[in-house]
């Protein structure tokens, strides 16, 4: 029965595998507690994905009509066919990962969803697509639970609050580094992308309440909010797993909310992460409220 | 996180190790950016697809990045100058970015348009949209590409030209100099 990587029926399984243990079998038991952080991890992935369907089809539409020759990219990372492929696995397995119990085919479903990402990440179509990014960071994280599924639940749970609050943070500093510069401080750059023309309803409300002056100057001041915040979120994986999560929900909710709704395919997966982080176990909660 | 570490190291959990060393390296050449020039040399020729190879490139694609520094694109139906593109925005209506449309949506160009992008300045050519924008005209665009992290600068220079009906071919250029 060692490094069995199937699960018994429970009926056969519970008596044998109460709470796992370090020998590679899971019991029902055991799976009943670690799969479902795993399972809210991968939905949020597939939402991710899906977020970024409406987006994609007439992105897709446009690849078709016309191709782009840069001898920069390897073929196959220019092929309409690829992109599609490396696009819709992830989503196809991410549905099967939801209910299956099968150690291997999760094993299998993270793995191929990393390089899927990988994928995307390096491909002429979307390399240049954030959402592709964080998912990569998170599927990393999913290869890495499903590798050690075989942990104690209580102290997976601890080690995967932990590299979620670290994934999350790296992902901040990434996007405060690239602004500690003079264009982002004046508020310069975000005024030409977002305020001067991007048609969301923030935008635009400010747009049409303030003039040219007021206006200029929010940009200024919206600016640096961001790079303070992210920059110091890139510091979340120093607190407490619960409050880090919290705050990093509250933040990648409002910088959706506040700059543009196809964000949410970038910060999905993240809040996924955030969502490990504050989570209670269960089996504790049951044992204060019985 | 000390405990992590502990944890890893007691239990010699390869898994652990190579996931926490992943995200240290990462972070590590995150905090470097602002620290080293050859470093942010590196940053800005990933945006603009000009690294020494594609799996050099390849390999920096996991590092988030995302609404990065100063990057700027100029469009023009015709090939320019640096002194050709000075005089052009330092007219009058053109002496600050357009407000409306940005120039990567424009699908009859006349003049020089400029844009401040996102991150990936390259995505001007490449991504969505600006494909099927480049097809209605059927006709050649150069696009000077601009990224700046403080103190340094990268520049590129691209000609998108029709190959055939479906197809455009990417020739890089000489950047523009004073």
């Amino acid at each position: 029965m060692t490094n069995q990587t199937t699960t018994q029926e429970p009926s056969r399984s519970v008596g044998n595998f109460q709470n796992g243990d370090n020998n590679g079998d899971y019991g029902s038991d055991h799976l009943s507690l670690v799969l479902p952080i795993y399972r809210v991890v991968t939905l949020t992935i597939i939402a991710s994905m899906i977020w970024k369907y409406a987006y994609f089809i007439p992105i897709f539409q446009s690849y078709a009509q016309l191709e782009i020759i840069d001898p920069f990219f390897p073929r196959p990372f220019t092929s309409l066919y690829v992109l599609a492929g490396l696009y819709l696995t992830p989503i196809a397995f991410g549905i099967i990962a939801l209910f299956t119990r099968s150690v291997t085919l999760l094993r299998a479903q993270a793995f191929l969803t990393l390089i899927c990402m990988f994928g995307l990440c390096i491909h002429q179509g979307s390399y240049n697509d954030v959402t592709f990014v964080t998912c990569l960071w998170v599927s990393l994280w999913c290869v890495w639970y499903t590798l050690k599924l075989n942990e104690p639940p209580e102290e997976l749970l601890k080690k995967s609050q932990r590299f979620s609050l670290l994934i999350i943070s790296l992902i901040f500093l990434g996007g405060a580094a690239g602004k500690w510069t003079p264009g982002y401080w004046s508020g310069e750059v975000i005024y030409e992308i977002y305020f001067s023309h991007r048609d969301f309803w923030f935008f635009n409300l400010l747009r049409n309440q303030l003039d040219s002056e007021s206006l200029r100057n929010v940009a200024t001041l919206y600016s640096r909010v961001i790079v303070l915040s992210e920059t110091a979120c890139a510091c979340l994986w120093l607190l407490k797993p619960k409050h880090g999560g919290m705050i990093a929900i509250a933040m990648l909710l409002g910088i959706t909310f506040l700059s543009n709704l196809l964000l949410l395919s970038v910060t999905f997966c993240l809040m996924g992460l955030a969502i490990v982080a504050i989570e209670t176990p269960r089996w504790k909660a049951t044992a204060t409220n019985p | 996180m000390k405990t992590l570490i502990k944890s890893i190291w007691f239990s010699r959990d390869l898994a652990s190790a190579t996931l926490l060393t992943l995200i240290i390296l990462a972070a590590f050449w995150i905090f470097l950016l602002p620290l080293n020039q050859t470093v942010q040399k590196t940053f800005l020729a990933r945006f603009h697809l000009a690294s020494s190879s594609f799996p050099i490139w390849a390999m920096q694609q996991p590092i988030p990045s995302m609404y990065n520094f100063e990057n700027r694109v100029w469009i023009s139906p015709v090939p320019i100058t640096q002194s050709e593109l000075n005089q052009a925005f330092s007219k009058g209506n053109n002496s600050n970015p357009r407000i409306g449309l940005p120039a990567t949506h424009l699908t009859n160009l006349k003049t020089i348009e400029t844009e401040q992008i996102n991150h990936f300045p390259t995505r001007a050519f490449t991504f969505g949209k600006t494909r099927w924008i480049l097809k209605q005209q059927s006709e050649p665009r150069y696009y000077y590409l601009s990224s700046r992290y403080r103190d340094v600068e990268h520049n590129s220079a691209f000609r998108l030209s029709p190959i055939s009906e479906r197809q455009f071919g990417v020739t890089r250029l000489e950047p523009l100099s004073d």
